[in-house]
């Protein structure tokens, strides 16, 4: 990454080209980065921890982390904003747990509304769309299943409760979809 | 080799749990992680389906201060540590006192203003208590109590605060649970203020904790917010 002389404005560069510069602790990349993708990443938080004061602490520490660990950051194994949702999203769950989870009950349709927020998703969401196409594929309690999992943070006790199924059955559907996610991705 | 291959997989299947979050993480192998880290990364555009949001106004600011005050805090401790290394080399030789002392020489010295590692006045006796978050590092607060005079009847506590910051219109206030009692408020504390007068009567074995309250403290004497920061009291005078 030797030519840093055409880097005049911050702004223009890709989010991997910001974490990369991060990564040699570079504040004023990490403030560009902050700019361009500190919505999409708060919002991410805001998914998890449902209360704005929660997902501020959650995306907060996030964001640290991603100055502290951006070394970790592989550009070859996917796109940067994945790896800073990621970051995001194991904070915000963390936080959460050391707090102790309230009651979250999850509005009825919001697991549809996310997926047509995901279909909606342009840019450089190929990723995701491969992800989604592999979901698709699934069963669609399992895919419910993982979906409510990964993206609002429930337990296997919580997901037991909102299927009505047990905990084991829980854990079967889980690991039974995410061996037929792993086969579709590497198709 | 079929056995082979089923085991890898369930191997895999565990650590794809750990990335959706549906089994602890705690404790992972490296090798563990890894295999997680491939899900995370498997998963990660799932979770950049959440509608974006727009963080509050100043935040960038807060967390730039954050990194600021943990490089200051980082100096702080090394400078604390060089000083204790010295003190631990005088109190063994001098009295040949147990291991645990080096420990409590750490946080008195970590407490006293640099370049003053002597207090003023001496106090009849004296507390300390590391307050930090659970796990690892973060925020912490070093919190001293001295007690001046032969019946103990005046007191002070001192506090000094690495990065502890109260959440927006939220108060911090200090607790003093006695082993195997409740909480005794010690009073709302500002982390940037010093002093905060004494009105609680502390013992050795004490847990000094501190939770989030609403503005001005707990309205009901007892804690009703998360706490944040917990830590024994060890007597070291």
């Amino acid at each position: 990454m030797g030519s840093d002389d055409t880097a005049e404005s911050p702004t223009a560069e890709s989010p991997e080209s910001l974490l990369l510069r991060v990564a040699r602790q570079d504040r004023e990349a990490y403030r560009a980065l902050y700019d361009l993708c500190a919505a999409k990443l708060f919002g991410v938080a805001l998914r998890i921890c449902r209360e704005r004061g929660l997902a501020e602490e959650a995306f907060q520490e996030a964001f640290i982390g991603i100055w502290r660990s951006a070394g970790d950051f592989d550009p070859a194994r996917g796109s940067a904003l994945a790896w800073m949702a990621g970051v995001t999203r194991n904070r915000a769950l963390d936080l959460l747990r050391r707090r102790g989870r309230g009651d979250r009950p999850m509005e009825d349709g919001a697991l549809e509304a996310l997926l047509n927020e995901a279909e909606g998703l342009r840019g450089d969401q190929a990723d995701l769309n491969a992800l989604l196409q592999c979901l698709e594929r699934l069963e669609e309690t399992p895919r419910r299943a993982v979906i409510l999992a990964y993206c609002e943070g429930l337990t296997r006790e919580e997901l037991a409760t909102r299927f009505e199924a047990p905990a084991n059955t829980i854990k079967t559907w889980l690991r039974r979809a995410l061996a037929a996610l792993r086969s579709c991705l590497e198709e | 080799m079929a056995d082979q291959d089923d085991k890898n997989l369930d191997t895999d299947l565990d650590a794809g749990e750990r990335a959706l979050g549906t089994e602890p993480r705690d404790g992972e192998s490296a090798e563990e992680r890894l295999a997680r880290r491939d899900w995370d990364d498997k998963l990660a555009p799932l979770a950049l389906a959440a509608p974006p949001a727009e963080p509050p106004a100043g935040l960038f600011e807060r967390i730039s201060q954050a990194l600021d005050g943990e490089a200051e805090a980082a100096k702080v401790i090394r400078l604390a540590e060089r000083r204790a290394r010295r003190w631990r080399a005088v109190a063994i030789a001098s009295s040949g006192i147990a291991a645990g002392l080096a420990a409590v020489v750490f946080a008195m010295i970590y407490i006293g203003p640099l370049g003053q590692v002597v207090p003023p006045a001496v106090p009849q006796q004296s507390y300390v208590a590391l307050v930090t978050p659970e796990g690892e590092g973060g925020p912490a607060l070093l919190v001293e109590v001295d007690f001046y005079g032969d019946d103990r009847q005046e007191g002070r506590i001192t506090i000094q605060s690495v990065q502890v910051e109260a959440p927006a219109g939220r108060s911090l206030e200090l607790w003093r649970v006695p082993a195997g009692g409740s909480p005794q408020s010690m009073g709302v504390i500002a982390p940037r203020d010093p002093f905060t007068p004494l009105e609680t009567a502390v013992e050795a074995g004490d847990t000094l904790a501190v939770s989030v309250e609403p503005p001005g403290g707990s309205p009901s004497g007892a804690p009703t917010g998360p706490v944040i920061l917990s830590g024994p009291l060890i007597e070291t005078r």
